[in-house]
């Protein structure tokens, strides 16, 4: 208990460097947000002077960021220059597509990396445990970009299977239980191609994990009681072999909230990914600052549920 | 009876065509138009976004809308009087326009508007509304602008993309650049009403049922639907999902395949005329001498660059005005007075003593956009023409906003690849290119290039009402920049829509962000 608590209290400084650095990083970057809301046409001087000001720009660094502490304070995550509307309302719009894709891609991946990387692990050095051996190392090298211009060609364009953007159809207006279905169709090309990698590392490190568990003398025990194979692999050998497949896990969580950008681009999916690359190239900063915030706060929440959860597992990382 | 078979099947073979050809308007069905990013506000008045303008023009009107031969027509004003000495401009308006809300439209709302939002806060508006003296309201279907002094293109700038116009009593007393019609439920006039924005994803807009052109729009819905990525939007194309996609967000290199679509119609020449633009840095020798300039130009193979980077989508510039707008001068033709030449052109820096040493005369930065489409080749292109002739080039490629610094406040470089609008009016687009501009202004003049007589000649250009008589000072300056060549015109754009074959009724008027309200679904 006492440990969980620890780990608790650590959030609160980690969040507080988190949102020091990211201040310092956006407000160091090259570029102009006011230009950025302008649009290419060359704005008289006057009008911009007074958009920075009414803005805030015009203050110091450390006015700025003075005052965005004491708004934070507060719950206020400041106001977007680009979208004229408070950041909470900006990113809470954005949090549930990207929620809904990353939680799909993270149980997609995890559920098939547990099944193949046990498969591979039962089957070792035989054909099975070949193929997904070469299949994890292929999902893991391919980009997520080009997946999904590959997966778009195939089953949106050449198929017609299935959406090639959005999260909704637009020609069409679906009914209260047809837009879950509608949302899901659109879903699964973007979780295919987001989950891929992590389905790869999850593949990998389970098969790891598990070859060496079975080797384990509790395992040979087990087998000898004449337990059936399906005990002995998923009641004995699995609860032992995930134990770091849940650290990795947790660490997932950051890279599928990371990558879900270049995923959210290419399928129109408007998520928090997309927000974070449009609002770099408009030099938004109270947006930028706000996404890492809520990102940060899921990665080091993930990574805290992640040790919790490993320590319930192992009684040794009790200690 | 053989006959009679003959005749029959001729007459089945034809049914189709005739009843392509006579096909009635349907009303009803969706439209789905993509754009970038989301629009930067859906308050047409305060800014030049295209995503903006695009999605924010189907809500919105002007006084009037321009057609394809950039030709002024009635919009929201019926009819318009200017004295030739063009001091003075009567609106009189439309009696049976109502806000989506229900008010109805009057000559307070244009008066409001012109005085409290275009003039303070349009980037290309104010410069037109500098000139505007008084804005009068006689009565509340008239409005007169009295000049201080006359303007061109004023007439030009009345249309949505220049001056929409707000309804008075959604912010009148407000911050404009906050007023929270500008993100959620805007109230326009035109043909679409707001019905959902959801960002980073669409805004959906409906039919008016109290437009004022009677029987308009035909489609019951338009949405704007956010796709970042330029594949994506072709793939949108493909499979149906999008039925338009504006030239700013069709990907060049793609137009071939789509071509060869049948289920895509491409359409030329949609929007005002456009350049791809070489800026020299003026100031810095050797580039300030234009024999220089003009020994680059001819090192530059401007027509590979034409089909290279751009597909042949254009044209080999002729002029620093482009070819296709009316105040060309035809007299005037770059290709012929600097055409490709590397032997002329290593001739000619040979003779102006920029000697090589090591082989190179001296060293070139040059910057660009680094997302902006053909400009990473044209920018490889030019590095090894003028390598060929002993200037050694570095490219730095930039993200749009660094390049704004670098270029326009710094003005660190030798020589910047730019794409600019002429805005199908020299006052509007080109003037900015070429006057006298301190540092620090985006989208302006980066070269330091500064002559007198051409800021006169553009200026007398901008303040002559007929349009005979503007083309005199037009036709000037564009000789006078032949020679001097403060930049060098590369491309005249050429801009190509795509959409699904079976719309019909787009395409309507001359404006880029055109309102749609007699488009249909065949």
């Amino acid at each position: 208990m006492g440990s969980s608590l620890a780990r608790i209290a650590l959030v609160v400084p980690q969040l507080f460097g988190v949102i020091a650095i990211v201040f310092a990083i956006t407000h160091l970057l090259p570029g102009d947000p006011v230009t950025a809301l302008v649009g290419d046409y060359p704005a008289p001087p006057d009008y911009v002077a007074q958009l920075r000001h009414d803005l805030g720009l015009d203050q110091s660094v450390w006015v700025q960021f003075l005052d965005y502490a004491g708004h934070l304070l507060h719950g206020d995550l400041g106001f977007s220059f680009a979208y004229n509307a408070p950041v909470v309302s900006v990113i809470g719009e954005r949090i549930g597509p990207t929620f809904v894709l990353a939680a799909s891609a993270f149980a997609l991946g995890t559920f098939g990396g547990i099944v193949l990387g046990t498969l591979a692990a039962v089957r070792h050095l035989r054909a099975t445990d070949h193929v997904v051996t070469v299949l994890a190392l292929v999902g893991f090298s391919i980009p997520g970009f080009w997946l999904s211009q590959l997966l778009i060609l195939g089953f949106a364009v050449k198929l017609a299977w299935l959406p090639s953007l959005g999260m909704h159809s637009l020609h069409t207006e679906p009914t209260a239980f047809g837009e879950l279905a509608d949302v899901a169709r659109h879903l699964v090309l973007p979780v295919l191609a987001l989950s891929t990698g992590h389905l790869a590392l999850m593949t990998r490190l389970v098969r790891s994990s598990m070859i060496e568990t079975l080797q384990f003398d509790f395992v040979r025990t087990a087998r000898a009681k004449g337990l059936s194979a399906y005990l002995v692999v998923f009641k004995h050998a699995l609860r032992n072999a995930l134990i770091p497949v849940i650290a990795a896990g947790g660490y997932s969580v950051g890279l599928l909230l990371s990558t879900s950008a270049l995923v959210e681009t290419v399928f129109s999916w408007p998520g928090m990914g997309r927000l974070l690359y449009d609002s770099l190239f408009k030099r938004d900063y109270p947006v930028l600052i706000g996404i890492f915030i809520v990102t940060s706060l899921v990665a080091i929440l993930a990574n805290l549920a992640a040790d919790m959860l490993q320590a319930r597992v192992d009684p040794r990382s009790r200690a | 009876m053989r006959i009679a078979l003959v005749c029959a099947l001729a007459l089945a073979l034809l049914a189709p065509l005739r009843a392509a050809q006579g096909e009635a308007p349907v009303h009803g069905g969706t439209f789905v138009f993509a754009i970038g990013s989301d629009p930067e506000t859906l308050n047409p008045a305060i800014t030049t976004g295209v995503e903006a303008l695009s999605t924010d023009c189907k809500m919105f009107n002007g006084l009037t809308y321009r057609d394809r031969a950039g030709k002024p027509h009635p919009e929201l004003a019926t009819d318009w009087f200017i004295p030739p000495d063009g001091m003075q401009y009567t609106f009189k308006l439309r009696r049976d326009v109502r806000w989506h809300d229900g008010q109805p439209f009057t000559s307070a709302d244009v008066k409001y508007t012109f005085e409290n939002v275009l003039a303070k806060f349009h980037p290309r508006a104010k410069v037109a509304f500098a000139n505007v003296a008084s804005v009068e309201t006689p009565d509340a279907y008239t409005v007169i602008v009295k000049m201080k002094k006359p303007y061109g293109p004023f007439l030009e700038q009345m249309t949505c993309q220049d001056g929409a116009i707000l309804p008075r009593h959604i912010y009148e007393g407000t911050d404009v650049l906050r007023n929270p019609h500008n993100s959620d439920d805007p109230i326009g006039t035109g043909p679409f009403k707001f019905s959902s924005y959801t960002r980073g994803d669409r805004v959906v807009m409906v039919r008016n049922p109290d437009y004022f052109r009677k029987g308009l729009p035909y489609f019951d819905t338009v949405i704007a639907k956010v796709v970042p990525d330029a594949a994506s939007r072709v793939q949108g194309l493909d499979t149906g999902e999008i039925d338009y996609v504006q030239s700013f967000f069709l990907p060049k290199e793609q137009v071939g395949a789509l071509r060869a679509d049948h289920k895509i119609q491409l359409k030329y020449d949609t929007d005002v005329p456009g350049n791809y633009l070489f800026f020299l840095n003026d100031t810095k020798p050797p580039l300030n001498d234009a024999r220089v300039r003009a020994a680059l130009m001819r090192a530059i193979n401007r027509r590979q660059i034409l089909e290279q980077a751009y597909f042949g989508i254009g044209y080999v510039a002729k002029s620093a005005f482009h070819q296709k707008l009316w105040a060309y001068d035809p007299q005037v033709d770059l290709t012929k007075m600097y055409p490709y030449d590397p032997k002329a052109a290593n001739a000619a820096l040979d003779k102006l003593g920029l000697t090589r040493k090591n082989g190179t005369r001296f060293t070139f930065r040059l910057v660009y956009n680094v997302a902006q489409a053909g400009f990473p080749a044209t920018a490889q292109i030019i590095r090894d023409d003028l390598q060929a002739v002993g200037v050694a080039v570095t490219l730095q490629p930039f993200e749009r906003n660094v390049l704004n610094d670098v270029e326009f406040t710094k003005r660190d470089f030798e020589g910047a690849i730019e794409a600019y609008t002429t805005g199908g009016d020299p006052a509007i687009g080109i003037a900015r290119e070429y006057i006298t501009t301190p540092p620090g202004i985006p989208f302006s003049n980066p070269t330091g290039y500064s002559n007198a007589k051409v800021d006169e000649l553009f200026r007398e250009g901008a303040l002559t009402v007929r349009t005979a008589d503007r083309k005199k000072y037009y036709d000037q300056v564009q000789v006078l920049l032949s020679h001097e060549l403060p930049l060098l015109p590369l491309i005249d754009r050429t801009e190509v829509d795509a959409a699904q074959s079976n719309l019909h009724g787009l395409w309507q008027s001359g404006q880029p962000y055109d309102e749609w309200d007699q488009a249909w679904r065949g």
